[in-house]
């Protein structure tokens, strides 16, 4: 956590990950370090500490982490919305977000975080393991509900953009 | 030898110098990886970099590993990541 800290001083943006029975002594470093908005991620059991871990097990980490690692490198917001705080984890952006992810997901599809800065989220449509790729809204629209559930999740989020890969003239439907 | 005491009943620093860097797009970034060196840290952030790839175009990765989770990396891995690295992610061994 410390590393993360002295990072940030040398005008590094950085965030530390710790696992969740750290989360006391992470939170205890950041204030005793006058950042107690310092971002840090926890990641809890069933993965315990200090154990052997598979590589599927760490694998899954590595990617429910890297959403939330490049949105606490890229935003600016300390408000709560996006960041993992000595205050704890908000929740707010992470559910907003999971539900719109959802709308791609039902087609096979994904939506993955690729910045959050000054209240402006930017998301990839990812299309790759879609079974219906035509099925998933456009983007304009895809971009109106997204804002719309941050919005309503009070995740202090302005606008959406979305690299709709469907969009390029290079585009040739995957065929899963 | 010099002896340093530490007061843990001063109450935290004051947080009005240091501040939290400035964020900017990823795309580009060199991604500094601060192992702690317990456990699966080292797989672990090499598995995460690989992960961040896939949605951001990285331009380049520096990974270090601290001598012990309790000290900060070398004065050599400190001035290679403060030099190369426009982020970091610092961790975590499980």
């Amino acid at each position: 956590m410390r590393d993360s800290v002295e990072l940030e001083w040398e005008g590094i943006p950085a965030v530390a990950v710790v696992h969740e029975a750290m989360r006391g002594s992470a939170q205890a470093i950041a204030q005793v370090s006058g950042m107690a908005d310092q971002p840090f991620l926890t990641v809890g059991y069933p993965h315990v500490p200090l154990a052997i871990w598979t590589p599927d097990e760490i694998a899954e980490v590595a990617r429910e982490l890297a959403p939330k690692v490049i949105a606490l490198l890229t935003s600016t917001s300390t408000s709560g919305a996006t960041v993992a705080t000595a205050s704890g984890i908000a929740e707010g952006f992470d559910a907003a977000l999971a539900e719109i992810q959802e709308l791609a997901r039902a087609d096979g599809g994904d939506l993955v975080v690729t910045g959050h800065t000054d209240g402006v989220v930017g998301l990839r449509l990812v299309v790759e393991t879609a079974h219906c790729v035509e099925c998933i809204m456009p983007r304009t629209f895809l971009e109106q509900v997204a804002l719309s559930m941050f919005e309503r999740a009070g995740a202090n989020v302005t606008a959406v953009h979305i690299d709709d890969p469907r969009e390029s003239p290079d585009f040739v439907s995957p065929t899963v | 030898m010099s002896v340093i005491g530490l007061d843990p009943t001063s109450g935290p620093v004051a947080a009005s110098t240091k501040q939290r860097a400035v964020r900017k797009p990823l795309d580009g970034a060199v991604l500094g990886l601060v192992s702690n060196g317990l456990g699966e840290s080292d797989r672990i952030l090499a598995a995460l970099a690989e992960e961040i790839g896939r949605h951001v175009p990285l331009g380049g990765i520096v990974s270090v590993r601290k001598p012990s989770v309790s000290v900060p990396p070398t004065p050599f891995d400190w001035e290679r990541l403060i030099n190369t690295v426009t982020v970091a992610v610092a961790g975590f061994g499980g």
